[in-house]
């Protein structure tokens, strides 16, 4: 996990981040996984995102890697997820906004004329699961942004930052893509209407996201919400992670 | 023996609009039936009296209704009459491995969850299961080999008539959907997920309804539920007919 405090952000990550870090922390030590959280900023790159990139130097020695982003946090009793693949490249499709997807696609399809996303296969970049043979992806778009980083650094036309130019270099390497169920990265919890609970039974007012989903993922919204809403998760739940 | 596409298109007396733009739905499957070597079956009547059962339910007939019509089939698509199919949608009977398919209920999670949990309670003993493989039902891919399962539907329809209305009425929660959903699972159906081109629900909270017509460039079914603000179903009428003459012209095509 990269959890940089940065002075090109408006908001401190480590007032979210520090309830991602106490979740995953916890599930770690669980399912015996060594936790490494990048907290220094490579003073090469931009913005704090791109330092995700640089998980191909910290995660050589390693057989199976899972990046996650600081908006995110794990249920305490989730299963072991690098039990459940083989050596495929694991992500969640992000179809929350076709509309916004079709865009990114289409501004960052200008380093990539030759490329093709597909939008069933497009993923989040803000939590996967692969193995060792695919850092050299990471690799690869850290060399991207370093050679476009003064254009990357500058950029106004939209799409987000690393995302799309993430899955354009999954495409290019032909990675052998496993799509996990959205329960493995719930992203756009308040678009699919998660934060309520069944009123109609009104016998358990426990959050459908928490109820149905392993890892949730706290975008999509403004930064002070996910704050807020990171801290009331922590607060009511943090019995089951001690 | 053929590949079919089956639908329903009851006149509901109460609501006579509804079915106004179903004209669109019924013309471009047609189209794509011809196109694929294909056949297309529609029921317009009733089968109950609709107190006894809603016309949601009567697709649950579907080997039965043709098979006393003798019609062979290989394959049978059960569509619903306010999707459009894109003219060079891809063949998904190629896609089916013969399994039964669907594609997941994506929409709100609020609606689906409750259907899940709700008949859960009320209906199946606390029976549940992934709430991600929860599919929507107006779009289903079935074989003669599930003509069993589909008979197990309906006699737990008859057997719980009264209970299932009263979930029906007193929930919101879907009618013949959960039930399907419920006995796939109960029954250990070899369920293949399509991806979400294949029936593409709540394109609203997708982004991609809009004027655009984004959504035709992004998969190939339209299904036009969940639209907000639909009064009197009048923008389901308005996107289907819209649809349709994009991509087909004005020309309809009566069964």
């Amino acid at each position: 996990m990269v959890a940089v405090n940065h002075s090109s952000s408006v908001y401190t990550n480590s007032d979210y981040s520090e309830y991602a870090i106490n979740s995953w922390k916890y599930w770690c030590e669980k399912n015996d996984v060594d936790f490494k959280v990048i907290t220094e900023h490579d003073d090469r790159l931009g913005k704090p995102v791109w330092n995700k990139e640089l998980v191909h130097k910290h995660a050589e020695e390693y057989d199976k890697i899972g990046v996650v982003d600081s908006d995110t946090m794990i249920k305490w009793d989730a299963p072991n997820i690098f039990d459940l693949y083989e050596d495929e490249f694991c992500g969640v499709n992000d179809n929350s906004s076709l509309r916004w997807i079709r865009d990114s696609v289409k501004v960052y399809s200008k380093f990539f004329p030759d490329l093709e996303i597909d939008y069933n296969t497009y993923i989040n970049a803000g939590v996967v699961f692969f193995s060792k043979k695919h850092l050299d992806i990471f690799k690869q778009v850290l060399d991207f942004y370093l050679e476009n980083r003064e254009e990357l650094d500058n950029w106004n036309k939209g799409g987000g930052k690393e995302q799309t130019i993430f899955n354009f270099h999954l495409v290019k390497n032909n990675v052998n893509l496993k799509l996990l169920n959205p329960e493995w990265n719930l992203i756009s919890i308040h678009r699919k209407d998660m934060f309520s609970y069944n009123w109609q039974l009104n016998e358990d007012q426990t959050p459908f996201f928490i109820k149905y989903a392993y890892i949730w993922h706290f975008t999509g919204f403004p930064v002070e919400d996910r704050i807020k809403i990171m801290k009331k998760v922590w607060d009511t739940y943090r019995k089951n992670y001690e | 023996m053929s590949n079919i596409i089956f639908m329903t298109n009851i006149e509901n007396q109460a609501k006579k609009d509804r079915v106004k733009p179903y004209k669109y739905s019924v013309s471009s499957w047609k189209q794509w039936a011809s196109k694929n070597d294909c056949e297309f079956f529609m029921l317009e009547d009733y089968i109950f009296e609709p107190d006894y059962m809603r016309p949601n339910w009567y697709k649950l007939y579907v080997f039965e209704l043709l098979e006393n019509q003798n019609v062979d089939y290989d394959q049978i698509l059960v569509v619903d009459g306010d999707t459009i199919v894109h003219p060079d949608c891809p063949n998904f009977f190629e896609l089916s491995d013969n399994k039964f398919c669907g594609v997941h209920c994506d929409g709100s999670y609020d609606w689906t969850c409750r259907s899940m949990e709700n008949y859960s309670k009320y209906l199946f003993d606390g029976f549940t299961f992934s709430i991600w493989e929860y599919i929507n039902s107006g779009f289903l891919i079935m074989n003669e080999s599930h003509k069993k399962l589909y008979k197990k539907i309906l006699d737990f329809y008859f057997a719980n008539r009264d209970s299932i209305v009263k979930v029906q009425d007193t929930f919101g929660v879907g009618t013949d959907q959960p039930v399907i959903n419920f006995f796939l699972q109960k029954e250990n159906i070899d369920l293949k997920l399509l991806p979400y081109i294949y029936n593409m629900q709540d394109m609203n909270r997708k982004e991609i309804l809009g004027e655009d017509m984004l959504f035709t460039k992004c998969g190939w079914v339209y299904h036009y539920n969940a639209i907000p603000n639909n009064v009197d179903s009048e923008l389901t009428v308005y996107w289907m007919k819209k649809t349709y003459e994009y991509l087909y012209g004005k020309k309809v095509i009566d069964f």
